[in-house]
């Protein structure tokens, strides 16, 4: 394909402000993040806060989620696309209809649970909620993904004498794999940004995990004397691990999307 | 003979079962008994404390049918779902046309453009509330050494505004997304189709209006429906800017029963929103559904 000139010229006077206002807010928080003190300004939010615990509990949130959402996940999708067992469609449906269920719908009630089994303030209150609703939302993709691979190897699979299990395991799993990388990173991104359930399952502020931090930072400057600049410094700290995953995690979001068909 | 295999095959049904049991069981502890409840809780006068609660019947809904604070809500959520979802694909699906096109600096601005999507919505507020502030706000200091000041307004603290700034601001982010969504759904159109359409003389323009645009149909339909569920989930924006106000200006669904359960402890009120909330998602479901089940049907009378 060859663009005209004008063409060309008109993509750009359309991208490059774009580019301004969507860079904008992530610009001025850095710049402003060093101004009058420049790097002192981050040694005092690191005075202030022991950032630590929070990390921790974002870790634990993040890498349970995604292995519960992996496991369940994929065996789910696999018996939807190829599996045959009475009301499919039926279960099928109503397992969708969980996407549209919003947080606040939920909240409540699994506070009750967490409370009772005295996991409130711990990160694993967290895991099962994100976990069951990264499910859901990746059910269909996952479903459409393993319905794009070929029945035939199946039937080659069970002419070789491999059972459901090693079938699944061995044959379709690693297939399936750039689909389940791309719901990994989805579901990553968001159980690492979620922010309802972290501060109502977790209000101890020191084990908060670190996307519910930054709600701290404005309601105590007064308390801190944090100026702009020191608040500016303490959300960008907040920011690097998820920015550091987004470098490395950018090429295969695409790929993932493209290579498993997004039929849904 | 015959009982031994339908032994065998009642086995097979069971194992496939095992397959989904794990999810079915979550769904079931962390979806449909929390919906249950609330739906119980609804009829039950409740502080979400107690021990005790009185039954109430219908009372709940009575009060929150004559809400006013609801007429805010049910308005900002059409407000929301129309105000984000469509200037989010229209700026996604030009985004995305270019890239597709392999405009100069293409791959540099996907990965910006999509870079607010990542950041922390927490974040993502304490920056813009800097931004929107009244007096030392940047936006209205900008204004100011322009002598625009005529322009100036109290952007978070004037109703109208504020509601203004939540679009703005949820469209700065997720705008990525639709695009990358486009991009991926054009990659998917083969190559040909615009070579053979270049060669009958079509431009730019007239390939994404009778090729792209139209083969884009199951992308469009996906972000509509995530934007419109998006407009009733809508918690963490309002929240981290406004926190529902001025004057509930910003409330949503999910803010209002958040500060009705865990604010002003009226659990059974909350219970009562919650399954309002639910039926409009449903019947949103149905319709999506619907138009699912219709599409299969025109697939197969197409083969």
């Amino acid at each position: 394909m060859k663009n005209s000139l004008l063409y060309r010229c008109l993509a750009q006077l359309v991208c490059i402000p774009a580019l301004v206002v969507f860079l904008y807010p992530l610009a001025l928080m850095i710049q402003k993040s060093f101004g009058v003190n420049g790097i002192a300004n981050y040694r005092l939010v690191f005075d202030y806060y022991d950032l630590r615990p929070n990390f921790a509990t974002s870790l634990i949130v993040v890498g349970g989620t995604l292995v519960v959402m992996a496991a369940v996940v994929s065996m789910a999708a696999y018996a939807f696309s190829k599996l045959q067992f009475p009301f499919k469609k039926g279960i099928y449906y109503l397992l969708l209809t969980a996407m549209m269920i919003p947080t606040s719908a939920v909240i409540f009630p699994l506070y009750q649970i967490v409370r009772v089994f005295r996991l409130n303030n711990t990160g694993f209150s967290l895991i099962f909620p994100y976990a069951t609703g990264s499910c859901c939302f990746n059910l269909m993709f996952l479903k459409n993904y393993y319905d794009a691979l070929p029945n035939e190897l199946l039937d080659s699979a069970r002419i070789d004498g491999a059972g459901k299990w090693k079938t699944f395991l061995l044959i379709m799993l690693p297939i399936a794999k750039p689909g389940l990388v791309f719901a990994l990173m989805q579901t990553f991104l968001s159980s690492w940004n979620e922010l309802q359930m972290g501060m109502i399952f977790i209000n101890d502020t020191s084990r908060q995990p670190l996307s519910v931090v930054p709600l701290r930072f404005a309601q105590t400057t007064s308390a801190t004397g944090f100026t702009v600049n020191h608040l500016f410094a303490a959300c960008i700290i907040c920011l690097l691990p998820i920015g550091i995953f987004y470098v490395f995690a950018s090429r295969y979001m695409v790929e993932g999307l493209t290579q498993g068909a997004v039929k849904g | 003979m015959k009982k031994r295999e339908s032994a065998g095959k009642r086995m097979e049904t069971l194992t496939n079962y095992l397959f989904i049991l794990p999810l079915l069981i979550l769904f079931l502890t962390f979806f449909a008994y929390p919906i249950l409840y609330n739906f119980i809780i609804s009829f039950y006068d409740w502080n979400g404390i107690s021990v005790t609660k009185s039954f109430a019947g219908l009372a709940n809904y009575r009060t929150v049918m004559s809400d006013r604070v609801m007429k805010a809500v049910l308005k900002n959520f059409v407000i929301i779902a129309l105000g984000t979802t469509l200037p989010q694909a229209f700026f996604g699906i030009i985004f995305a046309s270019f890239f597709r096109r392999h405009i100069r600096f293409a791959g540099f601005y996907r990965i910006a453009f999509y870079l607010p999507a990542i950041c922390t919505v927490t974040i993502v507020g304490n920056v813009f509330s800097k931004i929107f502030e009244t007096n030392r706000g940047y936006l209205n200091v900008m204004l100011r050494s322009a002598h625009l000041d005529f322009l100036c307004q109290p952007w978070l603290a004037a109703p109208h505004t504020a509601l203004l700034c939540i679009l703005f601001v949820n469209i700065w982010q997720w705008t990525g997304y639709s695009m990358l969504m486009y991009y991926a759904g054009m990659l998917n159109i083969p190559d040909d189709l615009y070579e053979a359409a270049a060669i009958d003389g079509a431009g730019p323009v007239q390939q994404f209006r009778h090729i792209t645009f139209p083969l884009l149909r199951g992308t469009h339909y996906t972000l509509v429906i995530l934007g419109v569920l998006g407009a009733l989930k809508c918690f963490d924006l309002p929240y981290v800017l406004t926190d529902g106000g001025p004057a509930h200006a910003t409330e949503t669904f999910s803010t209002y029963i958040y500060t009705k359960s865990f604010n002003t402890f009226k659990q059974g009120q909350a219970s009562a929103i919650v399954v309002l909330m639910f039926m409009i998602a449903m019947a949103i479901t149905v319709i999506q559904l619907k138009m699912y089940y219709k599409e299969d049907r025109d697939k197969e009378l197409a083969e």
